[in-house]
C-alpha cells in the first residue's frame, strides 16, 4: 500500500512540479542562446533589455520553485489529509503512518529535484563544453581524498549526505506535527498549528540545552583523548543522531495524532 | 400500472396487494416468469427485503412458486388466479358498500343507484352512436 | 455472527459539547437502516466514529467485531456529506485509485453505472456541476462490494429525479449481505427502501424499529411518527 501512496503522491505533485521545471529549463536554454549571440563589445539596448527580462524571469521562476516547494510540501498533507480529501485518505485501508511516510518521501524528493534541476539549468547557462570536463575530474578529487584523509574523506561524504537527509526529514516532520497538532483544535486551526511550530521550537531548545549540559557533565569526567578527524566525525555524528531523535519523535506524535486523535471539521 | 404505495400499513402488505393485481389483471400472465426481486424491488423502489417478505408471502399462498433453477413464477391454475380475482372483486365491493353506507345509503339503495347509472352510461353510448 | 456495526456506551464530545452520549446499538447483516434525526443530533458523528476517521471519546464501536482499523476500513464503504474527491482528478484516475486500494471495487460496475449516465471517464472532476460530481461519488462508493454502506445524507440538495436515481442505485447495489446506514432527514423519501430505523435526538438513541412494525402497531407512517417524536 506504501507503494501505491507513493505513486498517486507523486502523481498529485508532478503535475506542478514537471512543467515548472520544464519552463525553468526552457528559460535556461534561451538565456543560454542570447548570451551566445549577444554582440560583442557595444551594447545595443533592446538586446540586453531582452536578456535582462528573461534573466529576471528565471531569477523569479527559481525563486517561486523554491516557494512552491515548501508551500505545497505543507498543502498536500494539510489538505489532502486534513480537509475534505481527508474524509477518502483516511477510509482507504492504509495505516495512518504510510500516509506520513509517503507525504514526507515525496515531498523531500522534490525539495531535491528542485535543487538539481535549478543546478543543471546553470550549468545549461554558464558552462562550455570544456567545463563539463570537470565531471570527469570527479573521480580524481575522489583518489586525491582517499590519499589524504583515507577512508574518513568517504565517511565525511556518508556523513554529511545523512545529515542533510536526516536534516530535511525532521524539518518537514516538524511541520507536519505542527500542522496535526493545529487540527486538534475545534477553531482557528491554522493559528493552531503555528503556535505548535513555535512551542515544539521552544520545547526542542529546552531539550537540547538540557541534553548538552548532561553530556557535557558526563564527559567531563572521562580522559577521552579525540583528535582532529575524530572530532569531526563526533560533531557529523551527533548532528546527525539530533536529527534523527527529534525527526522520531515528530514521526511519533504526529502518527499518534493521525491514528488516535484524528478530528476532521 | 404504478406502484401505489400508502403511508399508513405496512408496505409489505401493500405490496401484495399490487402483485396480486399485476396477476389477475393479467400484466404477469399465468405461468410466466417474474422479474428478479432486486429489479422488483427497483421498479417498485422499495427495499428488496420487503419484497421478498411479499413473494415470500405469495409463495405460501400457492400463487406464485420457486423454481429452483429458474427464479419465480405465477402459477398456472387459472382457476387459483381467478378466485384471487374474485376476492378481490368483493373486497372492493366491501369497502364501496361501506363508503356508500357513510354517505347514507343501504345496500339496497346503492345496488339501484349502480343499475342506474350502468343505463344511464348504455344510454349515453347509444347517444354517442347516434 | 457477529452484528456489522456494534456500539456499547459509545461516547463522543467535541470540546464541551457532548455530540453522542452512551450509545448501545446492534445492527444484523443485509439490512437498509435508515438513521434518522433532526439536524445537529449526532448522525453524522455516528458515521464518522463508524467510518474510522472519528476516535470516541467513551465506550466503543465495533465494526465486524472489531474497532476501526485497517480491516473495518476495507469493509466499509463511507458516502460523506460533502465531495472529498480531488477536483484535479480525472474519472478515470479515480477508477484506478479505488480499484488500487479497495480490493472489493468492482471496476466493471462503476463503468457501466457511469456509462449509463453518460459520464466520460475522461473528464475532470474540476468541470463537472456539483451534482455530476457527487454522483460520481456514489457510484464510486456503491461499486464497492462492501459489507457495511455508510452513507451521511446521500439525498440532501438533490432534485427528485436524482433523488430516485440515487436510492435506486442504492438498492440496487447493495450486496446480499452488507448492511446499509443511511442518514437522512428527508424520511419520507426514504421510507419505502428501509428494512429499520433508528431515531436520534441530542446524541441519544430515542427508539429503534422496523419500518413494518411502525406501520402495523402504530398505524402511520415513519414520517409522520417522526414529525410527532421530534415536534418543536
Amino acid at each position: 500500500m506504501l507503494g501505491k501512496l507513493l505513486k498517486y503522491e507523486t502523481k498529485a505533485t508532478a503535475r506542478i512540479f514537471l512543467p515548472l521545471y520544464g519552463a525553468l529549463v526552457l528559460l535556461a536554454v534561451i538565456n543560454r542562446f542570447f548570451m551566445a549571440i549577444r554582440p560583442e563589445g557595444h551594447s545595443n539596448l533592446a538586446f540586453s533589455m531582452t536578456l535582462g527580462t528573461t534573466a529576471t524571469v528565471y531569477g523569479i521562476l527559481i525563486f517561486a520553485i523554491f516557494i512552491l516547494t515548501f508551500f505545497v510540501m505543507i498543502q498536500r498533507f494539510y489538505k489532502n489529509l486534513l480537509g475534505d480529501e481527508g474524509y477518502l485518505m483516511f477510509t482507504l485501508p492504509v495505516q495512518p503512518w504510510k500516509h506520513i511516510v509517503s507525504k514526507m518521501v515525496v515531498s523531500a524528493l522534490w525539495m531535491v529535484a528542485s535543487v538539481i534541476v535549478t543546478m543543471i539549468t546553470v550549468f545549461i547557462m554558464a558552462l562550455d563544453w570544456e567545463d563539463l570536463r570537470m565531471f570527469a575530474e570527479i573521480p580524481r578529487a575522489l583518489a586525491v581524498l582517499y590519499q589524504q584523509m583515507g577512508v574518513h574523506g568517504y565517511l565525511y561524504i556518508l556523513e554529511f549526505c545523512t545529515l542533510c537527509a536526516a536534516g530535511l526529514a525532521m524539518g518537514i516532520l516538524n511541520i507536519y506535527f505542527s500542522i496535526s497538532v493545529g487540527q486538534l483544535f475545534n477553531k482557528h486551526r491554522v493559528l493552531a498549528a503555528f503556535g505548535a511550530f513555535i512551542a515544539t521550537d521552544i520545547v526542542t531548545n529546552i531539550i537540547t540545552t538540557i541534553g548538552i549540559w548532561l553530556i557535557g557533565h558526563v564527559l567531563d569526567g572521562m580522559p577521552i583523548q579525540v583528535g582532529m578527524i575524530g572530532s569531526a566525525h563526533l560533531i557529523m555524528c551527533t548532528l546527525i543522531l539530533y536529527c534523527l531523535f527529534y525527526g522520531a519523535a515528530y514521526f511519533v506524535g504526529t502518527n499518534y495524532i493521525l491514528s488516535r486523535r484524528l478530528n476532521l471539521e | 400500472m404504478n406502484w401505489e404505495l400508502k403511508s399508513d400499513r405496512p408496505i409489505y402488505v401493500q405490496l401484495i396487494e399490487q402483485i396480486q393485481l399485476r396477476i389477475v389483471s393479467g400484466l404477469y400472465p399465468a405461468g410466466s416468469r417474474l422479474p428478479a426481486v432486486r429489479d422488483m424491488a427497483a421498479e417498485a423502489s422499495v427495499n428488496p427485503n420487503t419484497m421478498q417478505k411479499s413473494l415470500a408471502e405469495l409463495e405460501r399462498s400457492g400463487l406464485v412458486y420457486t423454481q429452483r433453477t429458474s427464479g419465480r413464477f405465477v402459477t398456472e391454475d387459472r382457476a387459483m388466479i381467478q378466485s384471487v380475482k374474485e376476492l378481490l372483486a368483493r373486497d372492493q365491493l366491501k369497502e364501496f358498500f361501506i363508503k356508500m353506507g357513510q354517505i347514507g345509503f343501504t345496500r339496497e339503495e346503492t345496488i339501484t343507484l349502480v343499475e342506474q347509472a350502468r343505463e344511464g352510461e348504455d344510454r349515453h353510448d347509444t347517444d354517442l352512436a347516434v | 455472527m457477529t452484528p456489522i456495526l456494534q456500539c456499547k456506551v459509545l461516547g463522543k464530545r467535541y470540546g464541551a459539547k457532548e455530540a453522542l452520549s452512551s450509545v448501545d446499538l446492534q445492527l444484523g447483516r443485509g439490512r437498509i437502516v435508515g438513521l434518522l434525526g433532526p439536524n445537529g443530533s449526532g448522525k453524522t458523528t455516528m458515521i464518522k466514529l463508524a467510518s474510522g476517521i472519528l476516535t470516541p471519546t467513551s465506550g466503543e464501536i465495533l465494526i465486524d467485531g472489531k474497532a476501526p482499523g485497517i480491516e473495518s476500513k476495507s469493509l466499509v464503504s463511507y458516502l460523506p456529506e460533502r465531495t472529498y474527491l480531488a477536483d484535479w482528478m480525472r474519472v478515470s484516475d479515480l477508477l484506478g485509485f479505488f480499484g488500487d486500494f479497495y480490493q472489493n471495487f468492482n471496476q466493471e460496475k462503476a463503468k457501466e453505472m457511469l456509462e449509463r449516465l453518460d459520464i466520460n471517464p475522461n473528464d475532470r472532476l474540476k468541470t463537472m456541476s456539483k451534482g455530476t460530481k457527487e454522483k460520481v461519488q456514489l457510484i464510486l462508493v456503491m461499486s464497492r462490494e462492501a459489507g457495511l454502506y455508510l452513507l451521511d445524507e446521500p439525498i440532501g440538495g438533490v432534485d427528485p429525479a436524482a433523488r430516485d436515481y440515487i436510492l435506486n442505485t442504492i438498492i440496487t447495489n447493495y450486496s446480499e449481505n452488507a448492511t446499509v446506514i443511511i442518514s437522512t432527514h428527508l424520511i419520507a423519501d426514504v421510507e419505502r427502501v428501509l428494512d429499520d430505523v433508528i431515531f436520534i435526538a441530542s446524541g441519544k438513541i430515542v427508539m429503534t424499529s422496523s419500518v413494518d412494525e411502525i406501520r402495523e402497531e402504530q398505524g402511520k407512517s415513519v414520517d409522520e411518527l417522526f414529525r410527532e417524536v421530534f415536534k418543536c
